[in-house]
Formats: structure tokens, C-alpha cells, sequence
């Protein structure tokens, strides 16, 4: 470089070595004679529509044009004779891991399940049909040891509504008192339960050995004798992402560590410090989802592993960043989007620690209700997020003549 | 007319038997600055010269500028290098409302000939010249220095690179007439000579005119047309840059000079380097990007797959080499002191170069040792200066000659230079 650079400038001029400086700041001051200027560069980084349908979960579903989470199925298994009515009581206990909300679980936790649902397969493997009587699905609380709980009779401590009833979904055909699952047959039905998977999905979250019980009568019609006759269940439970929030919104954090621009000397670090006096993402987003949210970023340079930031003693903390939340109705279903700001700068001081080699970054969002759902929000298929995001950086820089 | 206005008006200033008359008219022309094909037939006796020479300018950085630039790119004594501040700054050195421009010119060869008595001069040469210029557009500069907060179109087609690279030979002659007139009169020069020109190298590069990018907060949108030319030398699929490319040119130079050695008085007029060379087998490679968008990685995303078309392997490119045109008088009453003015006209094209006017003077204390001090004012970059010395025998000529453009040494953000060693028989 040297070399092309002399050659260049024309290397007969005599005295142009004496024109190189003597130190790295008598260089740099050099460089930036004249008056100093300050620039802005703005260009656009995204405009894309995030379609809630788009958004990957584990055990995604829906329930009619509402997203939806599903449990991992479970089976239970009854005898049955023909001729003969048998009491079943079936229960099978459900797992932390069965149901995986991920980012959201702590924004679950805050809010009550509207929407629930029970997706029903019946199989009847008895040559001749089955009738289920006073069959219902409940849930316990198991004990430490995994026993279902039971009261002085000796049925099963269900959980109970607020009114101190048990929360049971009757197991019956559409506007029937009974469930008929004709002979070698299977016979499906989705059954509501919003109660159930709210008390359900709330254990769960809270760390608790919970049980579905599946109780009741199958009568078998009659018949010859069968050996090995049963019934199966397999149940589905289904979490609709339609929930009443608190006034004051739930919060959830999330946290993970990230690249950094990679920068290695400390003097590069300065040299961006000392140029860039703020660097900006903004963005105009058309929220037509049923949540409204205010963000918190904080970070803090290095890979902390799994850390809560904020609680980091010197780490940045931005300012809230607040996404308004839309119109909905009375079920929580957006009738008006609402289109709003949101700017994320940084500048000065806090810029270093996104300039090395990793960050840990941790973001607390408070998931607001829409306004007019008295707290209700519903996640519909067609919702969506569009985002026209820039970003800008004004930069400082000496030179002009 | 010239002759008999001079003639009449211009009284003796130089006795014929003085110190001044002794010199050899052929000493007397010294421009520093620029291509001059005649330089060496103008001397006093037959001889062989090896010289060479160049110049190069921009309109940004000076020669503290790179002084600076050249400390920090040094590993040893900075090893952070050059930091992304002193890319900015190093924008910023680029004058308000211009492009980053710059342009060089260099010779070097031999010459044979010189003076076959009072009325004849004839040399033979063989050169190697090179001319290359760039220019960045003032929209581009202006996006960096500025940013894109008060404007957001960005007209680029005024971008370009070109190099050329030659190898010439050519026969140069002067024929002397006079005085004319009177004993006084004048004696005219008429020189006139051509040269074969055989391309070495030659690339090119620019952006289509009509080139411009919008760029918002909002959204980008950006059609570019560039366009690449360069010999090129194919072995199967790879392609690489040719060197000694077929082709060929011719340039013809004329020169009429007058001189009143008794007046102490020359007057001169140059057209120069007139003529064009063909390069063959020119690889033409096209790019065209277009995209309107409202997210930066699209514009990414599209230039990862933008790819370049070949428009034909074999070209043939006609190049105009910059013509020369330029004026000179020059005045001397003893032997101590000369003074010279040389105007070189400006020229555009591919090696485009504003007017410059030289005004010098040499200085001969002691008859062999001429020192040489002057301005150089140059179309773009303003004041410049030039400095030379040399050792003029009637055997031996030695001239090492330098100038600085647009200032003095620190300040110059050009320099021109020229070594000429001869042997005269």
C-alpha cells in the first residue's frame, strides 16, 4: 500500500517524506482537518408482514380461525364386556413437557384461558357398541407421591371452579347425554373445556403433578362374549391463544446471548464509540394482533449464559419501547388495527458492549390486552404484524473543505 | 506577422557576442509539466537521452494527507490501521460540491538525435507512456459526506476509471529557417513528427450516465448500469487481462517556434499527441441492477446474485490519446536570467485535464548549473510550484526537474516530476 500510494502521489516530490506525521493522533487530526460535520444515514431494513399463522410453535393448532397450542396426546384404556355396564376411572398424569409455550409461558401464567378444547378418538374394539353414561374428563392435582386424591368416599378430588364445583367436561355426542361408538369403530368429538385447560395449563406452569381422570359408565350392548374387549381415549387437549390478561398486562422475559459486531481491538471500539453519536432502528408497525406490548432491552457485553440482565450490575438498560395494542371485541378479536412507533437507539457509552465479540441480551415484554375486550385477547389466524422498519446512524466525522 | 511586427518593435536586448547569446537555443526550453514529444530534438547536438517522467494530481487529498494516511496504514507503527473514522474523514477531505477525481500521466524512454547541424534536427524515440484517471461522482461523495437526510437521489453516472498503457516509437524533426527578415528576424522552427502507438494495457471501467440510486429512511430503489472493457486473453473458460493486446495507433505532433536570439524572445505554439489507438480483443462485460424496495436486504439479497454479461470477447476499442495544444513565450536579456510561460489548454475525454499555466524561470549563475524556479496554476487545483536543476555540457545533460499543484509541498495535492540524463557526441 505503501508502496502504490507513493507512487502515486508521484515520488519525485521532493520533501513529501517530511510531510509523514509523528504520531497516530498527529495523523488522525490531520485526516480531520477542516470543520467537523456531523451526517445522518437512514436506510430502510425491513417491510415484511409477520403473519401470526406463519409463527412456527411447538404443537401449533387451531381451534376454528383461533391459534391454538395442543398438548402431546395421551390414551387411556377400559375393558368392556358385552352385555354388561362397567364403571371406568381411568387416569393418566400429563407432563410439564406435554405442552410447550415457549417465550410465552410466563405471559400464560398472568392470564385465564378463555377458549379450550378437548379433541376426542374413542375406538371401541367390542364387536358390538359401546355407550358411555355420566362420562366425563377431569383434572387432579396429584400427590407428591402420584397418587390421585381422593374424598372420604373415595372418588376423586377433582379441581373445582370458583363456586367450589368440580371442573369436568361431559365425554357426549353433540346435544346427547351419551357417547355411542358403534362396535370396532372410533368415534371422535371435540368437547369445549376452557375451564379444564385453564386449570390444567396453570398446574402445569406452577410446577404440579397434575392427572386427566376420564370417569363414568361404558355400557356394552349384547353380545358374544370377547376377551380383551376395551375402549380406548385418546385425548388431545387444546389451549386456544385467547386469554383475559390483567389490566397492567403480563410480562415475560427472554434472554440469550449474541454476536456482537466482532470487533477485537479496543481501539476500533473507541474509534466507533467516539464517531457514531446514535445509531436508531425505528419502525411504523400496523399491529393488527389483539396485544399491545412495551419492550425493555438491556445488555451486557460478554456471553453471561442464562441471566436475567437487568439484574446485571452495569448493563445498558433502553428505554421502554411501546407497541399500542388494537380494538377488539367482546370474545378479544381485533376490529380495528391501530398503527403506531417505536424507536430503539443507542449511543455514546452504551454502544461498546454491542461491539465485541458476543452480547447477552435480555428483553421484558409486557403483553397489554386490547382495548375493549375488558382484558380479553384473541389470537385469530388472520392477525398480523407489518413492519416498515429503517434505521439511521448519525455519524461524526471532520474533513470538508 | 509575428516575424515582421517583432522585427520592427523589438530592439536588441541580447548582443551577439554576449554570455546569453552563447547558450544553445535548444537549452532554453525547460516545460516541466506534461507530455512533450519534442523535448529532446530541441538539443543542441546529437546525442542519446534516457529520460522519464510523470504526473499525477487528485482534488482531495495533499501530500500531509497522505503522509498521514500512509503512518496509519504502516502495521508497525498503528495496528488497528486505518479505522472507519479516517474512511469518513478521509470523504470528508473531498471539496464541497465535487466528485473525487484524479488523473496521472507518466513517461519514460529513450531518445536518439538532437541537432544535424544549423538547419536540421531529427530524432528517433522509443517511449513507454501511461495515462489513467478516475473519477468518483459528486452524488456518491456527497451521500458519505452528507448523508441522505436533505436529499435522497443520487445521480452516479459520473463514475469512471481508465487506464491506458503504450508503447510508442517514433521520428521527430525540427527545420530552421532564418533569421527572417533581417539579421534580427527571427528563426522559425517548424518540427513535425509522428509515432507508432501499440497499446501494452488497457482497462476501463464507468457507470452508465444515466445511473442513480434513491435512497430514504423509507425505501431504496436503485438503477445502475456499469460496464467493464478490458484486453482480455482467453485459455478455454478463463479469462484473465492481456497484456501487450493486439492493436496499434498512430500520433502526430506539430510545433512552430520562433525565436529572437538577439531580442532574447521565443514564442511557441505545440499540438501534440493528435491521434487515436485501436485495442483488439476487448472483453466487454456488462452489469445492470435494478430494485425498488423497502428493505435493505432485499437490495442485499439481489446483489448476491447479480452477475455480469459478457458482450462479446472481441471488441475492438478506438481510443483518443489526449491531445496536447499548448503556447509558449519565452524572454531572456542576460545570461542570468530567463523567463518562461507555457500554457497547456484543457482537454476532456477519458483523460481529461483542466488548463494549466506554467510560468518559470531559470536561473544560470554559473552557465552549466540552470536552476529552475516557477508557478504552475493549475484549472483545478490553483496554485502550484516548480522547482528544477540541471548540468548542461556541450556533452553532457543532466535534468532532474519537480513540481508540486495545488499548493507547496505539504499542500500539494498533485506533483509532477522528470529525470533526463543525456549523452550529446
Amino acid at each position: 500500500v505503501r508502496t502504490i500510494i507513493w507512487a502515486a502521489a508521484g515520488g519525485l516530490l521532493l520533501g513529501i517524506a517530511a510531510c509523514e506525521p509523528a504520531t497516530v493522533t498527529e495523523a488522525r487530526e490531520q485526516l480531520q482537518r477542516g470543520r467537523p460535520d456531523t451526517i445522518r444515514l437512514a436506510i430502510p431494513i425491513a417491510d415484511d408482514t409477520f403473519d401470526i399463522s406463519d409463527f412456527e410453535l411447538e404443537g401449533e393448532t387451531t381451534i376454528g380461525d383461533l391459534r391454538a397450542i395442543a398438548f402431546v396426546p395421551h390414551t387411556l384404556e377400559a375393558a368392556v364386556a358385552p352385555g354388561l355396564a362397567v364403571a371406568v376411572e381411568e387416569p393418566k398424569e400429563l407432563l410439564r413437557g406435554d405442552v410447550d409455550f415457549g417465550d410465552l409461558e410466563d405471559a400464560v401464567q398472568g392470564t385465564t384461558i378463555n377458549t379450550g378444547r378437548v379433541q376426542l378418538v374413542v375406538r371401541n374394539t367390542a364387536a358390538v357398541s359401546v355407550v358411555l353414561s355420566d362420562f366425563t374428563l377431569g383434572a387432579v392435582e396429584l400427590t407428591a407421591s402420584g397418587q390421585v386424591p381422593r374424598d372420604a368416599f373415595g372418588d376423586p378430588v377433582y379441581q373445582t371452579d370458583t363456586q367450589g364445583n368440580p371442573i369436568l367436561v361431559p365425554v357426549v355426542d353433540p346435544g346427547q347425554v351419551t357417547l355411542s361408538i358403534p362396535g370396532g369403530d372410533s368415534v371422535s368429538v371435540s368437547l369445549s373445556g376452557p375451564s379444564l385447560l385453564d386449570r390444567i395449563v396453570h398446574l402445569l406452569l406452577d410446577d404440579r403433578r397434575v392427572a386427566v381422570i376420564a370417569a363414568g359408565t361404558a355400557t356394552a350392548a349384547a353380545g358374544q362374549p370377547q376377551p380383551g374387549a376395551r375402549i380406548s381415549l385418546t385425548f388431545h387437549l387444546v389451549v386456544g391463544l385467547d386469554v383475559t390478561l390483567p389490566d397492567t398486562g403480563v410480562v415475560f422475559t427472554s434472554g440469550s446471548a449474541q454476536e456482537g459486531l466482532g470487533l477485537e481491538q479496543q481501539e476500533d471500539i473507541d474509534d466507533l464509540v467516539s464517531t457514531v453519536i446514535r445509531a436508531a432502528a425505528g419502525a411504523i408497525i400496523e399491529n393488527e394482533t389483539p396485544f399491545g406490548v412495551v419492550v425493555e432491552i438491556a445488555f451486557a457485553a460478554g456471553d453471561l449464559g442464562d441471566v436475567d440482565v437487568f439484574q446485571v450490575p452495569g448493563a445498558v438498560t433502553l428505554d421502554p419501547v411501546t407497541v399500542a395494542a388494537s380494538q377488539v371485541n367482546a370474545t378479544g378479536r381485533v376490529t380495528q388495527a391501530v398503527t403506531d412507533t417505536a424507536e430503539i437507539a443507542v449511543a455514546g457509552q452504551e454502544l461498546p458492549a454491542l461491539l465485541g465479540q458476543d452480547f447477552t441480551a435480555s428483553v421484558r415484554v409486557r403483553l397489554m390486552p386490547g382495548s375493549g375486550g375488558g382484558g380479553r385477547s384473541a389470537l385469530g389466524l388472520s392477525d398480523r404484524i407489518i413492519v416498515h422498519a429503517r434505521a439511521s446512524v448519525d455519524v461524526e466525522r471532520g474533513g470538508g473543505q | 506577422v509575428i516575424a515582421v511586427i517583432a522585427d520592427g518593435a523589438l530592439a536588441q536586448a541580447v548582443p551577439e557576442r554576449s554570455q546569453a547569446a552563447r547558450l544553445a537555443s535548444g537549452f532554453r526550453r525547460w516545460p516541466v509539466a506534461g507530455v512533450d514529444p519534442f523535448r529532446h530534438v530541441f538539443w543542441p547536438a546529437f546525442g542519446l537521452v534516457i529520460s522519464g517522467g510523470g504526473a499525477g494530481w487528485n482534488n482531495s487529498v495533499n501530500a500531509e494527507d497522505l503522509g498521514a494516511l500512509i503512518f496509519l496504514s504502516d502495521e508497525t507503527d498503528n495496528p488497528s490501521g486505518l479505522l472507519p473514522s479516517d474512511y469518513l474523514n478521509l470523504i470528508g477531505l473531498v471539496p464541497s460540491g465535487q466528485g473525487l477525481s484524479g488523473s496521472a500521466q507518466a513517461e519514460g524512454g529513450v531518445s536518439l538525435g538532437g541537432a544535424l547541424g544549423r538547419r536540421l534536427s531529427i530524432a528517433v524515440s522509443a517511449q513507454g507512456r501511461g495515462y489513467g484517471s478516475a473519477t468518483i461522482d459528486e452524488s456518491v461523495v456527497r451521500f458519505f459526506q452528507e448523508g441522505n437526510a436533505a436529499d435522497s437521489v443520487f445521480e452516479v453516472g459520473e463514475t469512471s476509471g481508465t487506464a491506458l498503457a503504450t508503447a510508442e516509437g517514433g521520428v521527430h524533426a525540427l527545420i530552421h529557417l532564418g533569421p527572417v527578415s533581417s539579421v534580427d528576424g527571427p528563426i522559425v522552427t517548424v518540427g513535425f513528427g509522428g509515432r507508432y502507438v501499440r497499446p501494452l494495457a488497457y482497462g476501463r471501467g464507468f457507470l452508465d450516465t444515466d445511473s442513480r440510486i434513491f435512497v430514504t429512511g423509507d425505501s431504496i430503489a436503485a438503477n445502475v448500469a456499469a460496464e467493464a472493457q478490458y484486453a482480455a486473453e482467453v485459455d478455454g473458460a478463463d479469462t484473465s487481462f492481456k497484456f501487450l493486446p493486439t492493436g496499434s495507433g498512430f500520433a502526430a505532433d506539430f510545433l512552430v517556434r520562433l525565436t529572437w536570439p538577439t531580442a532574447g524572445l521565443a514564442v511557441e505554439a505545440m499540438v501534440a499527441n493528435l491521434g487515436s489507438v485501436t485495442v483488439e480483443g476487448v472483453r466487454r462485460e456488462t452489469v445492470e441492477f435494478a430494485v425498488a424496495t423497502r428493505s435493505i436486504t432485499e437490495v442485499a439479497d439481489s446483489l448476491d446474485v447479480l452477475e455480469s454479461e459478457t458482450q462479446g470477447l472481441d471488441n475492438t476499442v478506438d481510443l483518443t490519446l489526449p491531445r496536447i495544444v499548448r503556447f509558449g513565450a519565452s524572454a531572456w536579456a542576460n545570461r542570468i536570467l530567463q523567463l518562461d510561460g507555457v500554457a497547456t489548454l484543457p482537454v476532456g475525454g477519458d483523460f481529461a485535464s483542466p488548463l494549466v499555466v506554467e510560468l518559470g524561470s531559470t536561473w544560470r549563475f554559473v552557465n552549466a548549473l540552470p536552476l529552475r524556479v516557477g508557478l504552475l496554476l493549475d484549472g483545478r487545483q490553483g496554485i502550484g510550484y516548480t522547482g528544477g536543476v540541471g548540468v548542461e555540457t556541450s556533452n553532457f545533460l543532466f535534468r532532474v526537474s519537480g513540481g508540486s499543484l495545488g499548493g507547496f509541498l505539504r499542500n500539494a495535492t498533485g506533483a509532477v516530476g522528470r529525470v533526463e540524463l543525456g549523452f550529446l557526441f
